[in-house]
């Protein structure tokens, strides 16, 4: 039996260690805007997103899916109910196209170009941490009935992790491009790390669970584990944001350039390194609150992945000034 | 060499004044060959012969079939008897059999580990088709980020450290799976070093490993390499939780050797003291330089070592000796290159003398020397022995020579011979299931993998109840039949696997070309007693002044100057109880509590002293912050009945306690689990005002050994008395109430610090028998070999 020093100690263990979750904690706040980076536009109400007053996206409104190992749950949104202005930039995509040949555009941007948008699948991942820790939450932003929706893949608890990455593999399965924000460095090893533990989509001594979905992309000896599982090219938009904006923003992370070249700004934003102790709350005690905030989060993550990469391949400026001249 | 004639031409010597006073001779021992039962494929036979070995030793062969079988083992045999082959062999043939097989090599230091990576590619070089296919590589934190995909990916042999396993390899196993599913050994060499609290995280850190290579499907043997100590059997089995088989035939060859004691003379008629080791082991070094031998000295400390190393080259020099240039100090905290060419040069014979620190007793591969010279006793009967060992060459004969300090301990084994011959080496304990240690495992454990019942279960009896009190400090989450992790980060960041951090200071040359380069390292603890400013910090013979010491930025600042003085540092060092959390009336007639204390020491001034005539030529003030070890502990006072009746039989009160200090430290490993160099204790009055023995562990944060001398300080305090009243010695003796475990000022020139006295046997049993123990059953103290006398 364990003493009662030793329970006192490993409560003092607890006591000692991190510090627990904040509830509600501030909202990151607007970069300052430095005489290098541009002004961003008035912002109008038609240009920023929905308030999460009536919210779009919720775990209430969430449907049960079920996978071969398991269930988790599934948030689908159509993006215009996010973004309003989706039509208006996806037509002056149409308008402004850069021809795929464009020298200008890099192998992986005339890809996108090419496939857009019925073929891309945008990706964030919201996770318990770095390297080694959980993925809970997969959005997935893609066209599905033809027109593009957000899917949210959510795991109410850590043992439904193996079950969203499977549903999240049938989903990137079904598209050419993989669009990220620093997903080479972070999302798509994690994804990968996270699946081989899980065994799906690559034999590991002699152990796979998933057959489905495998296009292997060569075979043989040497073969890695990435090459068992769906292969769409990668296009990481941090490297194109930095080539095309870094001289102009003091840096280019995803908030500075969701204020500086789409022109919005967020409110109440959980923030990111608040969400890992957000999850482990929630698997605790069911509240949603927080996790309403995560999907919200996310959602936005990809909204302005999805600018970005309008903003990147049909050439269009900072703050959408040539949407308004064009 | 002829040893006999070396001792006869010392003796002759005119400075020779009767210091040899026991010289053991160790008789030759033929090399015993054996042949696997089956033979090894063709392909390794002629790697070996590539090497120029024809025939395997007893102990390689057996190791081979054992390792055929599928059993796990561990060898024990001498310095230099070819341990690796033992491992390296069975490996091999795996692997030239099937190229995927991998195999995971764990070394207690990053130096071991690119040492036997040198004797493995060297092993493969003969045969290129062989050193394509088969590819060693280290891993470990000074492996450049490139390297590591590729190691990760190709390396068929990953050599590393618990450590690296511990926080950068298993939390990221995704990336390792193919290596864990086709893993098919991990070889644990120097598995001695891993005992006390080192050994019980390892244990717990081998355990998860298990885990991690079953989940990819993996289920490696395990082939473990021990230095002789008592019971390697028991300790690897309890590292990796399996049985094993103990190989321990040495069917190497072995050449005559003699052990010789050596006291240096008393300095003068009316003085106590005695002349210093050090200046003896300056002169038998020469002699045995010049005539032709290779020769080491282990010294105690980093100091002593650098001392020695000059003053050999000094006195080589006068003599007009060419050989001055091939005396070299060897000790911590030199750049890693600058040790590899060291020990290259050893094993190459161009060095002829070396001054080391205990950093040459782990097995880097050095060849066989022909004299060791032990300056002061090492302290364990088990270090003695591996340090004598670097001195033994397979045919011709060797000698070692214990040389004694000032030291009561080292005094008395030169007094009692018999008694060093006697002892077995030592115990080494280790319990893979101190709860405070499992609880961080557990949820290391449980972030790279979920555990079930079973999982938990593999770690011991008290997993249980932890997993179960982690969870309700929702620390981790049951889901279904499933623990998860379910809290903040990576948990393996947090947990250090030894004593202190392994932080280090740079020491930075300012005036050197070119510039401000890194000349050397120092670990951060060390640190303020050996680069404090204006301190003199000897590297190689050479002196330099110390500027500044950037305790922020970890640097010391030094400038070459030859000085003809080198500094000491004072150290002063302090208990403080902070917070008293339980106190309990035991059966002893004295108060007994429990709870946290700080022990801090810092260098609160140095001494000057001249290189040539030892003088002490002035001192200087140093101000830098102390260190502090925050740790739990318990303290016990005699009652003032004790005190009194202490007093009337003309005895001291905390000389009895010291006594009962030394005593303890060795008797609460055996309660506790721990090994005696995890706890330390000081007998104090400040904190209480009166005398009483504060026992602590060295760990922050403390990790329940002292706990449990509290809970048990009747049994702790009744195996006391029973081990001084066993012990055949008339006053004190190391097995009993003198045995040393203070902490040793590893920067300082010992010849200058004074021994503690063996307290007097008779203070600590009248005490003991004051406090009125109650009669407890008798346990078995490990005893002596048999047929030997024990202490006399």
């Amino acid at each position: 039996m364990l003493s009662k020093s030793v329970l006192a100690k490993l409560s003092q263990l607890n006591r000692s260690s991190g510090v627990r979750a904040r509830k509600n904690s501030a909202t990151i706040s607007a970069p300052a805007s430095s005489p290098s980076s541009p002004t961003p536009r008035k912002i109008t109400s038609g240009n920023s997103l929905r308030k999460p007053r009536r919210p779009a996206i919720d775990l209430e409104s969430a449907t049960v899916q079920q996978t071969a190992y398991g269930e988790h749950l599934v948030v689908s949104t159509p993006t215009h109910l996010l973004w309003p202005d989706q039509s208006r930039y996806l037509q002056a995509i149409r308008r402004r196209w850069r021809a795929a040949d464009d020298p200008e555009l890099h192998d992986d941007l005339s890809a996108l170009a090419v496939s857009f948008p019925r073929n891309v699948v945008f990706l964030d991942l919201e996770t318990c941490g770095f390297a080694g820790a959980m993925v809970f939450l997969i959005g997935l932003l893609h066209v599905s009935d033809n027109r593009l929706v957000l899917t949210q893949l959510f795991a109410r608890n850590y043992a439904e992790e193996k079950s969203i990455l499977q549903a999240m593999w049938e989903i990137v399965g079904e598209n050419d491009v993989l669009v990220t924000f620093n997903g080479k460095s972070f999302d798509w090893p994690m994804v990968h790390d996270r699946s081989t533990l899980h065994f799906l989509g690559a034999p590991i001594g002699g152990r796979v669970d998933s057959t489905e979905p495998i296009r292997p992309a060569r075979l043989g000896r040497g073969m890695q584990m990435t090459d068992y599982r769906p292969n769409p090219l990668h296009c990481d938009l941090l490297h194109h944001s930095r080539r095309r904006w870094k001289h102009r923003l003091p840096n280019c992370k995803l908030q500075t350039l969701e204020f500086a070249v789409c022109g919005r700004r967020r409110n109440g934003d959980i923030p990111g390194r608040d969400i890992p102790n957000a999850y482990h709350d929630y698997v605790r005690s069911k509240d949603t609150t927080e996790m309403r905030s995560v999907l919200h989060h996310n959602a936005l993550d990809l909204v302005t992945l999805l600018q970005l990469s309008c903003c990147v391949i049909a050439a269009i400026d900072e703050s959408g000034a040539t949407l308004s001249t064009g | 060499m002829d040893v006999e004639a070396f001792l006869q031409r010392i003796q002759l010597d005119d400075e020779y004044d009767g210091q040899l006073v026991h010289t053991q001779e160790i008789p030759a021992r033929a090399g015993k060959f054996l042949e696997p039962q089956q033979p090894l494929p063709v392909l390794l036979k002629q790697l070996l012969a590539a090497r120029g070995i024809e025939q395997l030793y007893s102990h390689q062969s057996k190791a081979v079939d054992a390792a055929r079988t599928g059993e796990d083992f561990v060898v024990v045999t001498g310095t230099a008897s070819g341990k690796t082959m033992c491992y390296n062999l069975p490996i091999l043939e795996t692997c030239l059999d099937n190229p995927e097989a991998r195999a995971l090599y764990l070394f207690p230091t990053k130096a071991l580990a690119q040492d036997q990576l040198k004797g493995l590619l060297e092993l493969l070089s003969s045969n290129e088709e062989v050193a394509a296919q088969i590819k060693p590589g280290v891993y470990d934190g000074d492996t450049p980020t490139p390297q590591r995909r590729r190691i990760k990916a190709e390396a068929n042999l990953v050599l590393s450290n618990p450590d690296m396993l511990h926080s950068s390899i298993l939390p990221y196993h995704p990336k390792w799976a193919r290596f864990f599913a086709e893993l098919k050994y991990i070889v644990i060499d120097e598995v001695h070093t891993y005992r006390g609290i080192l050994g019980a995280n390892v244990a717990c850190v081998l355990r998860r490993l298990q885990r991690v290579c079953e989940h990819y499907g993996g289920r490696p043997q395990f082939f473990a390499a021990s230095a002789t100590i008592a019971n390697p059997g028991e300790l690897t089995n309890k590292l990796i939780g399996r049985d094993v088989e103990v190989i321990d035939e040495d069917g190497s060859p072995r050449g005559r050797k003699f052990f010789a004691f050596w006291n240096p003379s008393p300095a003068g008629k009316d003085q106590l003291a005695r002349k210093s080791a050090t200046d003896d082991a300056v002169w038998l070094m020469t002699e045995a330089m010049k005539s032709d031998a290779q020769a080491l000295a282990f010294t105690r400390t980093r100091q002593a070592t650098e001392l020695i190393n000059r003053f050999v080259q000094e006195s080589l020099r006068k003599q007009n000796s060419p050989l001055h240039r091939k005396m070299r100090a060897y000790r911590g905290g030199y750049l890693p290159i600058e040790r590899r060419q060291i020990e290259q040069d050893l094993f190459t014979g161009k060095i002829r003398g070396v001054a080391a620190t205990n950093a040459l007793e782990l097995g880097v591969d050095i060849g066989s020397l022909d004299v060791t010279l032990l300056v002061h006793y090492p302290g364990t009967i088990a270090s003695a022995w591996q340090q004598a060992g670097r001195s033994g060459r397979r045919h011709d004969e060797s000698l070692a020579v214990l040389l004694a300090g000032n030291d009561p301990v080292d005094q008395y084994m030169l007094r009692h011979p018999e008694y060093f011959f006697a002892q077995s080496p030592e115990n080494a304990v280790v319990d893979p299931e101190n709860p405070y240690v499992l609880a961080k495992h557990l949820k290391a454990a449980a972030f790279e993998l979920p555990l079930n019942d079973k999982a938990v279960a593999e770690f011991g009896e008290f997993a249980e109840p932890i997993a179960d009190a982690l969870c309700e400090a929702e620390e981790l989450s049951r889901v279904a039949d499933k623990i998860y992790f379910a809290s903040g980060q990576n948990p393996a960041h947090k947990i250090s696997l030894r004593h202190m951090s392994d932080n280090t200071f740079s020491i930075v040359l300012q005036n050197g070309n070119p510039r401000n380069q890194v000349i050397a390292n120092v670990d951060s603890i060390s640190a303020p007693e050996l680069v404090y400013p204006e301190a003199v910090y000897l590297h190689n013979g050479e002196s330099f002044f110390v500027r500044e010491l950037d305790l922020n930025g970890k640097v010391a600042y030094v400038e070459r100057h030859e000085m003809d003085y080198y500094t000491q540092a004072v150290l002063e060092s302090n208990v403080r109880i902070t917070e008293e959390q339980d106190q309990r009336t035991p059966q002893a007639k004295g108060s007994l509590a429990y709870g946290e204390v700080d022990v801090s020491w810092k260098t609160v001034a140095f001494k000057k002293i001249r290189f040539d005539t030892r003088e002490n030529i002035g001192f200087g003030p140093v101000d830098i912050p102390e260190q502090t070890l925050p740790t739990t502990a318990f303290w016990l006072s005699p009652d003032a009945e004790v005190r009194a009746g202490m007093k009337e039989a003309k005895h001291r009160t905390s000389e009895g306690i010291c006594g009962l200090r030394n005593l303890a430290i060795v008797a609460l490993p055996m309660i506790a689990m721990c090994d005696s160099r995890d706890i330390s204790g000081v007998v104090d009055s400040k904190n209480l005002g009166k005398s009483a023995l504060i026992l602590y562990d060295r760990y922050p944060g403390g990790l329940g050994y002292c706990e449990k001398g509290y809970q048990h300080l009747d049994q702790l305090l009744a195996i006391c008395q029973q081990m001084a009243e066993e012990c055949e010695c008339e006053d004190g003796c190391p097995s009993c109430v003198g045995l040393p475990n203070l902490r040793p000022a590893i920067h300082s020139d010992p010849d200058l610090t004074r021994g503690y006295p063996i307290p007097d046997k008779a203070a600590t049993l009248y005490l003991l028998k004051l406090l009125a123990i109650p009669q407890l059953p008798r346990i078995d103290l490990p005893t002596p070999l048999e047929g030997v006398p024990a202490a006399v």
